[in-house]
């Protein structure tokens, strides 16, 4: 029976068409993967580069007018400025979990005094006192530490990538960053409190950290410690208002670094982690003769995250695939959300969101879950197409969420 | 010609002089299920290009060059069933959980042998169907069907003992 079966089946003819099909479906596979590869390739430059300028994280915290009126404040109201400088609008509605836990060691006392959090980002509010110090320090920062989560997994180390650029709004105002970065998580130090011209009067700095989550799959744990192991008078960054060779010019010494051991754990409040957002969803739009639908925006408490579902263009079939995407310091053609205040909420979290298999894109905007504003809207002013041209400038449009 | 594993290494690397000389050790083989399922040429050289395609994109995968063979013809079987039901050429049965208490021993069957199994089976459910034509016109065993369809040998050995009777009341059928 076998036999006669597989006789049968060793008898049905092999089209003469066969070498032809494999051969040319070969052909357009090699192509299509040589397009991906490249397209990879480029995605892997663009995320270098792109994680080099980190503007667009910073610029929802930055308010150019904050940080000029920054400088001299007493340090009694750190935590409203630090919060402010986050918040920028309303900061009396803003809820923050009160800690206040110091530790001291080398004469000098760390103390985490707030901390304001949901499930994506996660502020930690300290103050610096170096009053005890034996030290003649010029000013203080932050600058080896860890953050790891309830089991000791590292979520962010100090040792991470550094970025050496700092953003147009940044550059020439008050204030010390850090900005590092993985996989998982990105993270801006910002020491706002004193200068190296403004430290010795009181000894006392205040500043943040930020950590925001970047990847579908890393949270904010319900338990942080923050292990400080180092601070320094100076970051010996390549940035220009950073550079420890105005310390040294100043001072004529290096800076020198102060290592001891300041760790914390911060039980983050659940009810504030849990917050329910405010949400909208399948608000559908046109642009460039291209649907989409805003499948949900949803309002947290510090970031609004954003699914929108692209489509094709009508008139060439070719496909969506980003809503806004430029290297370089102009932030003007990616997408932001604007209030009716004309407050404008920047692009944070992951800059490089992709394309998933259900043509959607996620993306997480700077909050205005504060402001309790009445209206909200998305302005979208380049597209990009595969295939087609690197970008698609659009007028711009404007989407009313609310 | 270099031996499959050294050819499936290397079209992993991304050479794909030795992707082409794979496909070429297999094409026959893969055109000729390919046309048991559809029954014409085109539809058959569709789910070949198709299979090629994705075994191409996909070669990286692989972790054991040596179930090359194996990998592939899934991918072909998965596209076959795709177009099928794309052409609605299936109807479902949906009693196999009722095999739940099914013997083992009733696998031997004694179903007559001389009958055109190869037409016979394009009548099939594309369940049967699959474990029909990898035990039949493949000479694979229970545990290799199992491993290609990702099915465990008792649910293999279930719809084959099916398939197998399902086959033998149609010829009788056709007979009377």
């Amino acid at each position: 029976m076998d036999c006669e079966r597989k006789s049968e089946f060793e008898q049905i003819k092999v089209s003469d068409k066969l070498d032809a099909v494999i051969k040319m479906t070969i052909e357009k596979a090699r192509h299509d993967a040589n397009k991906i590869r490249i397209k990879r390739n480029i995605s892997n430059i663009i995320g270098t580069i792109a994680a080099s300028f980190v503007i667009f994280i910073l610029s929802i915290n930055i308010s150019p007018a904050f940080a000029e009126s920054v400088q001299g404040l007493p340090i009694v109201s750190s935590l409203s400025n630090a919060l402010l400088f986050h918040y920028d609008k309303n900061i009396a509605n803003a809820e923050k979990q009160n800690v206040k836990i110091t530790q001291v060691d080398k004469g000098i006392n760390i103390t985490i005094d707030n901390i304001v959090s949901d499930d994506k980002d996660l502020f930690i509010l300290y103050t610096l006192d170096g009053q005890l110090s034996k030290d003649n320090v010029k000013n203080l920062l932050l600058e080896n530490f860890t953050l790891k989560d309830e089991n000791n997994n590292i979520l962010l180390d100090s040792k991470d990538y550094k970025s050496p650029i700092l953003s147009e709004e940044v550059e020439g105002k008050a204030g010390d960053y850090i900005m590092l970065s993985n996989k998982q998580y990105k993270c801006i130090v910002s020491s706002l409190g004193n200068s190296l011209d403004s430290f010795s009067k009181d000894k006392k700095t205040f500043g943040s950290i930020e950590l925001i989550s970047v990847s579908d799959s890393s949270k904010i744990p319900n338990e942080i410690n923050i292990d400080i192991s180092s601070l320094t008078e100076a970051y010996n960054t390549k940035l220009p208002n950073q550079n420890s060779s105005n310390f040294t010019s100043k001072f004529n010494r290096e800076p020198f670094s102060i290592e001891g051991k300041w760790n914390f754990n911060v039980k983050i409040d659940k009810s504030l982690k849990s917050k329910k957002p405010e949400e909208f969803s399948n608000i559908k739009f046109e642009a460039n003769n291209t649907d989409f639908n805003l499948e949900y925006l949803k309002i947290y408490p510090t970031h609004i995250d954003v699914r929108v579902k692209l489509g094709e263009n009508k008139l060439d079939k070719s496909e969506c695939w980003s809503i806004g995407r430029k290297l370089g310091t102009d932030k003007g053609e990616f997408p932001y959300l604007i209030d009716e205040l004309g407050n404008k909420y920047l692009i944070s979290g992951n800059i490089l969101a992709n394309i998933d298999s259900n043509k959607c894109i996620n993306l997480s905007f700077g909050s205005c879950y504060f402001n309790k504003n009445k209206e909200l809207y998305l302005v979208i002013s380049q597209l990009q197409y595969m295939p087609g041209p690197p970008f698609v400038a659009i007028d711009p449009i404007k989407v009313r969420i609310k | 010609m270099r031996d499959m594993e050294t050819l499936v290494k290397m079209a992993q690397k991304g050479d794909t002089e030795a992707f082409t000389d794979l496909i070429s050790l297999y094409k026959e083989n893969l055109y000729k299920i390919a046309f048991v399922y559809l029954k014409n040429e085109q539809d058959a050289l569709d789910i070949i290009s198709d299979t090629v395609y994705k075994a191409y994109m996909n070669i990286k995968k692989i972790n054991n060059p040596s179930f090359f063979k194996t990998w592939i013809t899934r991918i072909l079987i998965n596209s076959a069933t795709d177009k099928l039901k794309d052409n609605k050429n299936i109807i479902y049965i949906d009693d196999y959980q009722k095999l739940d208490n099914f013997n083992d021993s009733e696998e031997e069957t004694d179903i007559d042998t001389s009958f055109d199994l190869f037409n016979a089976v394009d009548k099939l459910d594309i369940k049967f169907k699959n474990i029909i034509i990898l035990k039949y016109f493949q000479d694979m065993t229970i545990s290799e069907i199992s491993t290609l369809l990702a099915i465990p040998e008792g649910t293999v050995k279930v719809y084959l003992h099916r398939g197998l009777k399902k086959l033998k009341l149609d010829l009788v059928e056709e007979c009377v």
